[in-house]
């Protein structure tokens, strides 16, 4: 029997939760105020100005839309975000799939691997990223970004994916197998759609991997401009004697709605995707 | 050619609108193109002729040299519909969207005859958008190409009535096509006489040539008079130019036609207007993949002709530029279409058999498509709006960049307009003199003239006289100068910092140690007082003798007649910055623009302080000024600490800052100003070299 908590506890709980609400949202409220402030101003004297919106331009996103490159920016970015996504999940499933049903010499030393290389710190490996890339003729090019972003999602993806492929009972691909399908095809035609869920997971985690990073972005495609992802280029409207605030607010709210709406179109398949597969392996 | 009329209306009206859409964003996205500013002064020429009633001077117009004239002559009618308002940008962007309307045209037309799918590759093909979008001589004649073979394959399909008529109708295209470009005409030839020969009309070639010559005569008026003699210097200029120093220089290789149609050109050189990858060079493997299929086929066997034949001819012809591969764009796309449609085909029954789509396509959330369209939405709308913003703003502005044409890199430092027309810009490399051309398809001339650092300008009726860091130079005839030397008495090594030319012929001259005067009579007289002896930025004559000189920190008026001097220093606000440059009003007033303490202005009896605390003036470094028309000032302002600067306009009233958002003016920083006789403002940049905007029209 659940008890139902007295008031003063209620009321502490909903304290407790405005306050974290507002903490979390706040910033974005200040952003969303700043990105509509004329000026470049971070801050307002006037103090109703902090919290509601006394003072509106779209002055600044007018500047970042078709002054600034952010445009170009976000198409890199997508393209960049999207081939990885592509690639992350061409190669992770069908790694999955081959450990969660076929049995080969050093399966288990493999997926332990996995888990080892996981626990080195990417950034760490950026020099040595970078130094392969320039001798594979990649630095500076958007493939060489989509190719480390893609080996930086491989390992989480591939134990996701694995971890649902088998909660599928394998009767069903061998059922298909009697009816005339081979390995590929009751890959493709029976266990892809049955892991959907897990399929928008690892969509999700390759897009935000193209998508929200900065430093391998800062540091793999430096220049120039029309070559950069959203998130570096963003941070190069800075520079030594100012911060063009309005511009950079309104430019960041551009660049997480494209996020939101991924987690949108991909949200009923997100809980199930996250929780079935990492906690059955 | 069998068309398969499987498209719905629905699909028709997609293709047309999405060309529609594409080429009216490219029309007003694509920067200026290399031959633009020739095909649009073709048409403002002709527009002039026009409206003066001068049509022998349409039927002579020694522009069409190269290309014929009836592309030109339809922009002709944009510019004459503008009227008044026709100038070069103007005409730029209504033959823009006449060209756009024309490429539409050519995938509605290709629609008619071929179906959705084939103009679906033609509406998206992007290197077709691109020159079809800007004013070149392209669209039209694509169009008229394509309803010409449209024409003929309804005359030849199999019982069809009227097929002569047909026929006649698709020669008459021919004939439109080839006046406005004959490339299109040169490199299908092969293949239309293919057509003919194998559809049994072979008899009828001579008749149908013949009705083709008709009408390119009848819409060409350059070969109305003396046609021989015009076809054969059109034939001279093509030999010419394709030997010439324009296509040498850039030198392209044999196979660049190849190069054109495997790639996406377009793509690369606008990445901000085409920003999705360009499908071209899938669609030319499309139509190489199509090419066997074509050739056992008789009845399109003529476009594997087409394709073939017109590579070699583009490949065999010296002159490589892009646009000419859109000769053969409308074999690809035809050759592509049915390949692509055979591959959609195969990947529907797939589908239909196993289902895959159903289980594995996202369908996302109601919700999550309202978000979607509200962002794109609102990009879209911001985007938009700035876009037209510009666009309108940048009507009567043009850039002419250091380097390009003749104009050298450097800051500009000083214009003059001279009585003959010509404009004067002298800059750190020298002097350069800018003479319109008689004919607008040529480009203006342009004469260097090495004097070295030039500072300032004035003419008089001895000529025109030239401040510069080597002396003072006299241009009296022709583009030979003089040194003349500066009057005894001036300090060793004085330089001549400023110049400026009364009505009676006298010269006033600063120089870093006060200045100097010289009568028309060429007698000189030393101003030691001056600018209290020290550097001399600007001199300004005004009425009745009286003449003031800009210093540093420090303003002085003499009075000549009555020989006075009257100087104004810190306890009249000029607190130590350089005058740069003094402005006498068509009221009288003294305008003084300061580098750092704003602009002061005199009334006679005070000075006035106009500066970013009290007016809206966005910077206090003015660097120059001038009055075009009674009460209206145009001021240049440098930004501080960055590069760039602000170009405004005040009435007495209200201030006009003109921005890069709203107006032509890049947001350089300008260092001199003046109006020519064809009411054409000219502003001389520090980096930017010289922006023309165009005042009202030309009297």
């Amino acid at each position: 029997m659940i008890r139902k908590p007295t008031r003063p506890v209620l009321v502490l709980q909903y304290t407790i939760l405005i306050l974290g609400v507002l903490f979390a949202v706040y910033p974005l409220w200040f952003a969303f105020l700043a990105s509509g402030r004329s000026g470049d101003r971070l801050y307002t004297l006037n103090l109703l100005g902090m919290f509601l919106p006394t003072e509106w331009t779209f002055e600044n996103y007018r500047a970042m839309i078709f002054d600034r490159p952010l445009l170009t920016w976000l198409r890199n970015s997508l393209y960049v975000a999207g081939v990885t996504t592509i690639a992350s999940l061409v190669i992770t499933t069908s790694a999955a799939f081959a450990f969660s049903r076929f049995k080969f010499y050093g399966r288990e030393f493999a997926l332990i691997l996995l888990l080892a290389i996981q626990t080195f710190p990417g950034v760490l490996s950026l020099v040595a990223v970078a130094q392969l890339l320039t001798a594979m003729g990649l630095y500076g090019k958007h493939e060489g970004l989509i190719l480390a972003y893609t080996t930086g999602t491989l390992v989480f993806s591939t134990w996701n994916m694995k971890g649902y492929f088998d909660t599928i009972p394998i009767e069903l691909e061998e059922a298909a197998m009697i009816d005339g399908c081979g390995p590929i095809q009751s890959f493709i035609l029976i266990a892809l759609p049955l892991a959907r869920p897990a399929l928008a997971v690892t969509a999700l985690l390759g897009f935000l991997a193209g998508w929200g990073d900065f430093i391998f972005a800062s540091v793999l495609v430096p220049a120039p401009d029309s070559m950069k992802l959203v998130v570096p280029g963003l941070f190069s409207l800075a520079n030594s004697q100012s911060v063009p605030w309005g511009n950079f607010a309104a430019g960041g709210l551009l660049i997480i709605l494209p996020t939101i709406i991924v987690f949108l179109m991909l949200q009923r398949f997100l809980v199930s995707g996250l929780t079935v597969g990492s906690v059955k392996g | 050619m069998t068309v398969k009329n499987t498209s719905s209306r629905g699909w028709l009206i997609g293709v047309i609108v999405l060309a529609a859409l594409i080429r009216l964003w490219a029309a007003l996205t694509l920067p200026l193109d290399f031959d633009e500013p020739v095909y649009v002064g073709a048409a403002l020429d002709y527009a002039r002729l026009i409206r003066q009633g001068d049509w022998a001077g349409v039927i002579d117009y020694p522009g069409n040299r190269q290309h014929p004239a009836l592309h030109k002559l339809i922009y002709t009618a944009g510019a004459l519909a503008l009227g008044d308002a026709a100038n070069s940008t103007t005409t730029l962007y209504v033959s823009r969207i006449m060209a756009a309307l024309f490429g539409v045209a050519a995938v509605a037309g290709l629609a008619w005859f071929a179906g959705p799918l084939a103009a679906g590759l033609l509406a998206v093909h992007t290197l077709t958008v691109k020159y079809t979008a800007q004013a070149y001589l392209e669209a039209w004649p694509l169009m008229w190409s394509i309803l010409a073979v449209g024409a003929w394959e309804r005359a030849g399909q199999p019982g069809i009535a009227r097929a002569r008529y047909w026929l006649l109708c698709g020669a008459v295209a021919w004939g439109l096509a080839t006046a406005a470009k004959m490339n299109y005409a040169i490199v299908a030839a092969p293949a239309m006489l293919a057509w003919l020969i194998g559809r049994g009309y072979a008899r009828q070639i001579p008749l149908l040539s013949g009705v083709a010559l008709l009408t390119f005569v009848a819409a060409n008026p350059t070969v109305w008079r003396e046609p021989l003699e015009r076809f054969a210097a059109m034939a001279s200029f093509w030999a010419a130019y394709s030997q010439g120093q324009e296509v040498q220089a850039a030198g392209y290789p044999w196979y660049q036609p190849i190069i054109w149609l495997a790639t996406a050109p377009a793509v690369e050189w606008h990445p901000e207007v085409f920003f999705l990858p360009g499908l071209d060079p899938w669609f030319t493997l499309l139509a190489l993949i199509g090419l066997p299929v074509a050739w056992r086929d008789p009845a399109r066997r003529y476009l594997a002709i087409w394709l073939l034949s017109g590579l070699l001819i583009l490949l065999i012809w010296p002159t490589k530029w892009p646009q000419y591969a859109l000769t053969l764009v409308t074999p690809i796309v035809l050759l592509a279409a049915p390949i692509a449609r055979r591959g959609i085909e195969w990947l529907r029954e797939q589908n239909e058999y196993w289902g895959w789509s159903n289980v594995m396509f996202l369908r996302p959330p109601r919700y999550a498509w309202i978000a979607l369209a509200l962002l794109v939405g609102f990009v879209a709308t911001v985007y938009a709006t700035a876009l037209i913003m510009v666009t309108a703003g940048s009507i009567g502005w043009s850039v002419i960049a250091p380097g390009a044409g003749g104009l050298p890199p450097g800051p500009i430092y000083a214009i003059q307009p001279l009585r003959d027309g010509r404009v004067a810009l002298g800059g750190e490399h020298g002097l350069t003199i800018w003479e319109a051309p008689a004919v607008s398809e040529d480009p203006p001339r342009w004469n260097h003239l090495p004097l070295g650092m030039v500072y300032d300008m004035a003419e008089t009726d001895t000529g025109l006289w030239v401040a510069t860091r080597h002396g003072l130079a006299l241009i009296a005839a022709g583009e030979r100068w003089e040194w003349q030397p500066l009057p005894a008495g001036l300090r060793e090594h004085a330089v001549a910092r400023a110049l400026a030319s009364a009505p009676d012929g006298t010269l006033w001259l600063g120089t870093n140690a006060g200045g100097a005067a010289r009568d028309a009579h060429g007698h000189w007289q030393l101003l030691p007082q001056a600018g209290r002896g020290g550097m001399i930025l600007s001199v300004a004559v005004g009425q009745h003798g009286e003449v003031w000189f800009g210093g540093i920190g420090v303003v002085s008026r003499y009075l000549s007649h009555s020989n006075v001097w009257q100087h104004f220093d810190r306890a009249d606000g000029f607190a130590g910055a350089g005058i740069a440059d003094l402005l006498i009003d068509q009221t009288g007033t003294v305008w003084a623009a300061t580098l750092g303490e704003g602009l002061a202005r005199w009334d006679g009896t005070r000075w006035e302080w106009l500066t970013t605390a009290n007016r809206q003036l966005p910077a206090q470094t003015i660097t120059t000024l001038l009055e075009t028309d009674p009460g209206q000032i145009w001021i240049g302002a440098a930004r501080p600490l960055t590069t760039g600067g602000f170009l405004l306009r005040y009435d007495g009233q209200t201030w006009r800052n003109f921005l890069p958002r709203d107006s032509g003016f890049p947001g350089a920083e300008p260092l001199a100003l003046a109006v020519d006789h064809r009411r054409v403002l000219w502003i001389g940049t520090r980096a930017n070299g010289v922006v023309t905007y165009q005042l009202g029209p030309v009297p």
